[in-house]
């Protein structure tokens, strides 16, 4: 029997019928009082809701997600937990929806769709983080629902204050807890500090404890019973170095805010520590050091030891898993520390030196080790590399060596990566001193020093800097492989313009050219390699009275283009981005002789649009 | 167990270094594809290796439609030769990353298609597809009420009065 055929009818008499049978009973049950017969019925509509879960359920089972396997299911939920944790505050919806919306349970709400939802959000997967910002009444569930997984406690600056939840937690199940990642004032950081000093942490992998308000005296961390920690993160959170028990860390990362002058330190006996105290002297930081010889991740920012304590000797730290180095501090500190720690070729190295030396003397004693870093680095030399520098008025000059990209071939120039990740070698300097620094003869200094002389792509973004033709010279003149160049402000920069397009004379007799100008030295201006060119922020339509050649920024970058295309050194790439007008005739110029042209696409749509215009008129 | 049927080799060419598969889909379509490609799926080298131990060449058949494995094998063609984390048998939990560029242009298809896309992925046993897919799904949901989850994706409040205000039903939200 076909079920499916003429149900609706069907259903509905079988309905009729036994509702009929089974409710008409209670028509003839009045004399036995009305209240009897009011619960009997509720009772009966009970059951018939019941039903109808039943209906429901097995429609919901047809749905397209329904028949997804369960732990698919709860794997949508996971992403969901991250997207969505618990919490208490509002959150903005994302995208397609303008109003905001209470969030309360975060990714629990989802065990409110429907019975399957439900049953997959009890995975205890889920609940191995502890929803401490809930209340007791959640530590407990989540804790039953959690099982024996592993758990996990994460709690950020916006559920601080949970002192009473966390500290029942942590004496309950400390051996229980994978990871703490930890945002909080010191009160609760405190909390978590004497529970991991009062018994083992056994199953702990991962701590991160960063206290976030850094107005009041910082904490110092107790001695850690954590034999299976591997991750320590501390963001001003102090920890003697000198009972530092920790032997098989693979990432260290100790931060101290380097703009905030040192504040007290309150110890457990409430005894304020000195501000030289809380650096580690060099003996304590190498020998911990040298105790890691498994990590593989080194960041110190605010807390290397000074070059100028005590030192019973140049103790080395070999550390031959490191893949990523980030030393912040004093010039000579990161030099010292540098120079103290043997870093494998193939890893990532950045540096943060702070100083009030202008000169640049300090900042050079650093360039040895990025000598030595750069000469021997894996798997690629330093002649398939981009270098960026970034220059700005606020007293930073970055300078930074990454993975060199086929910026010609494809057109996605992308000069300066956003993420340090991508960053192979990197030098950040900040200076104290409020006066505004020319960053460009530090720059000569250090781009003399270094083995640039095979470098690809260059990047300068140096918008307030002041640098000549012979600046250019003594940074880049030796670079003949420059591929790719991208410059801020170019128009303001003439000497690009030689850069681009040097006089060729054929010379009498072999046929080989010459260099026109080879008396005058700007022959090392001239780039032979290059095929792509980013101008930033230009002006196209600037005109220049004092020169021979009449015409445009703009007219001067076109003619150089066409005179390297009839010197057979064609550019297949031009960016150029500008807040000026692009004149549609230049555009269509630029776009006869190179390639690829981009960054212009708002003059092109302008010209679509008014082409549009046009033909509605 | 998928059904295996045995295929005479002129149904399967490639012999040698690179070798092809067949693939027959639910619409009995047949796709023939490089081994190589198909890598990334766990069910498929399983079969593969059956297939090297009793020295047969077989169709694999499969329960979803060529649409959808069409769509698989052009994410896999895609990350062919490529390491994928997720992939990684011993790889973490999943985290906060977001979904790689490519995989979210990829995967911008109808609702009812990501699901058969991500039930083919579990089929197959692609982690990282089955993880990019999840990831989509999430972020479809997010920033919905429950009501407007419900209407999204078709299923309906079936939780009795009890279940739903109930004491100890309360910590589920």
């Amino acid at each position: 029997m076909n079920i499916l055929r003429g149900n609706v009818e069907i259903a509905r008499h079988y309905w009729a019928e036994v509702s009929l049978r089974r409710l008409s009973p209670y028509d003839r049950a009045y004399a036995q009082g009305a209240a009897g017969v009011r619960a009997a019925l509720d009772a009966e509509e009970l059951a018939v809701q019941s039903a109808i879960i039943c209906v429901r359920s097995r429609r919901n089972a047809l749905s397209p997600i329904s028949r997804l396997p369960l732990e698919i299911l709860t794997l949508v939920f996971e992403f969901f937990s991250h997207l969505r944790s618990p919490h208490g505050y509002f959150s903005s919806s994302d995208n397609d929806r303008s109003t905001t919306v209470y969030y309360p349970l975060g990714w629990i709400w989802l065990s409110h769709v429907c019975r399957r939802w439900r049953e997959a959000a009890m995975n205890p997967r889920l609940w191995r983080f502890v929803p401490i910002e809930l209340g007791p009444e959640w530590v407990r569930e989540g804790l039953a629902r959690c099982k024996s997984v592993p758990i996990i406690i994460r709690l950020g600056v916006l559920q601080d204050g949970h002192e009473a939840e966390l500290k029942a937690l942590m004496d309950t199940h400390l051996c229980q807890v994978q990871k703490i990642d930890f945002k909080g004032r010191s009160a609760s950081l405190q909390v978590v500090s004497n529970a991991l000093a009062s018994s083992d942490a056994l199953a702990l992998e991962e701590l991160s404890l960063e206290e976030i308000r850094k107005k009041s005296p910082r904490i110092l961390l107790k001695p850690l019973h954590t034999p299976n920690l591997r991750r320590l993160s501390l963001q001003d959170v102090i920890y003697s170095w000198n009972s530092f028990p920790m032997c098989n860390l693979s990432h260290l990362e100790v931060c101290v805010d380097l703009f905030d002058p040192i504040t007290p330190v309150i110890a457990p006996n409430n005894v304020a520590i000195p501000p030289s105290s809380q650096l580690p002297s060099p003996d304590e930081f190498f020998h911990c050091l040298s105790r890691n010889t498994s990590l593989e991740t080194l960041i110190i920012k605010g807390c290397l030891p000074s070059r100028l304590s005590p030192s019973t000797g140049d103790h080395v730290a070999r550390l031959p898993l490191l893949k990523k180095v980030v030393l912040a501090g004093p010039t000579l500190d990161v030099a010292h520390a540098v120079q103290r720690i043997v870093i494998p070729s193939s890893s990532k190295l950045h540096l943060t030196c702070y100083s009030n030396d202008e000169s640049g003397e300090e900042v050079l004693s650093i360039i040895p080790a990025m000598n030595t870093h750069l000469k021997a680095h894996t798997p690629h030399p330093i002649s398939l590399r981009t270098l960026s520098m970034e220059g700005s008025e606020d007293r930073k000059l970055k300078f930074v060596v990454w993975d060199y990209m086929d910026i010609a071939k494809d057109g996605t120039a992308d000069f300066f990566p956003f993420e340090e990740e991508d960053h192979e070698v990197s030098l950040d300097f900040h200076w104290h001193n409020p006066t505004y620094l020319n960053p460009v003869p530090l720059l000569r200094k250090i781009c003399a020093a270094l083995p640039l002389s095979d470098i690809r792509a260059v990047g300068a973004f140096l918008s307030n800097s002041k640098w000549t033709a012979q600046d250019w010279v003594d940074m880049f003149g030796r670079c003949r492989a420059i591929e790719a160049l991208e410059v801020q402000k170019a128009d303001r920069r003439l000497f690009l313009c030689e850069a681009l397009m040097e006089e060729w004379r054929p010379n009498d007799g072999t046929g080989a050219p010459v260099h026109a100008s080879v008396d005058d030295g700007t022959k090392d201006l001239f780039l032979p390699a290059l095929r792509a060119l980013c101008l930033q922020d230009v002006d196209l339509q600037r005109r220049y009275p004092g020169r021979d050649s009449s015409g445009s920024f703009g007219d001067l970058i076109l003619s150089c283009i066409r005179e390297r295309q009839l010197r057979g050194s064609p550019l297949d790439m031009l960016s150029i981005t500008t807040d000026g007008v692009v004149e549609p005739s230049l555009l269509q110029s630029f776009k006869e002789v190179v390639g690829i042209v981009r960054d212009l696409k708002h003059t092109l749509e302008d010209e679509e649009d008014d082409d549009s215009s046009h033909g509605s008129d | 167990m998928p059904t295996i049927v045995s295929v005479d080799d002129s149904t399967v060419p490639g012999e040698g270094s690179s070798r092809l598969l067949l693939l027959v889909s639910s619409d009995n379509k047949h796709i023939v594809v490089e081994e190589d490609i198909m890598s990334r799926s766990r069910f498929i080298s399983k079969q593969v290796e059956g297939f090297e131990a009793t020295s047969q060449r077989h169709a694999i058949l499969l329960p979803f439609s060529s649409f959808v494995l069409n769509k698989v094998i052009e994410y896999c063609s895609h990350y062919r030769g490529y390491y994928l984390l997720e992939d990684d048998p011993d790889a973490a939990p999943p985290g906060r990353s977001p979904v790689r560029e490519w995989d979210q242009e990829f995967l911008d298809v109808d609702r009812n298609m990501l699901l058969r896309i991500i039930k083919a992925a579990h089929y197959l046993e692609i982690k990282s597809l089955v993880g990019s897919c999840a990831r989509a799904i999430a972020d479809m949901i997010r920033g919905k009420t429950t009501e407007e989850m419900r209407e999204i994706l078709g299923v309906e409040n079936d939780f009795t009065p009890e279940e739903e205000h109930s004491p100890s039903s309360k910590c589920t939200g």
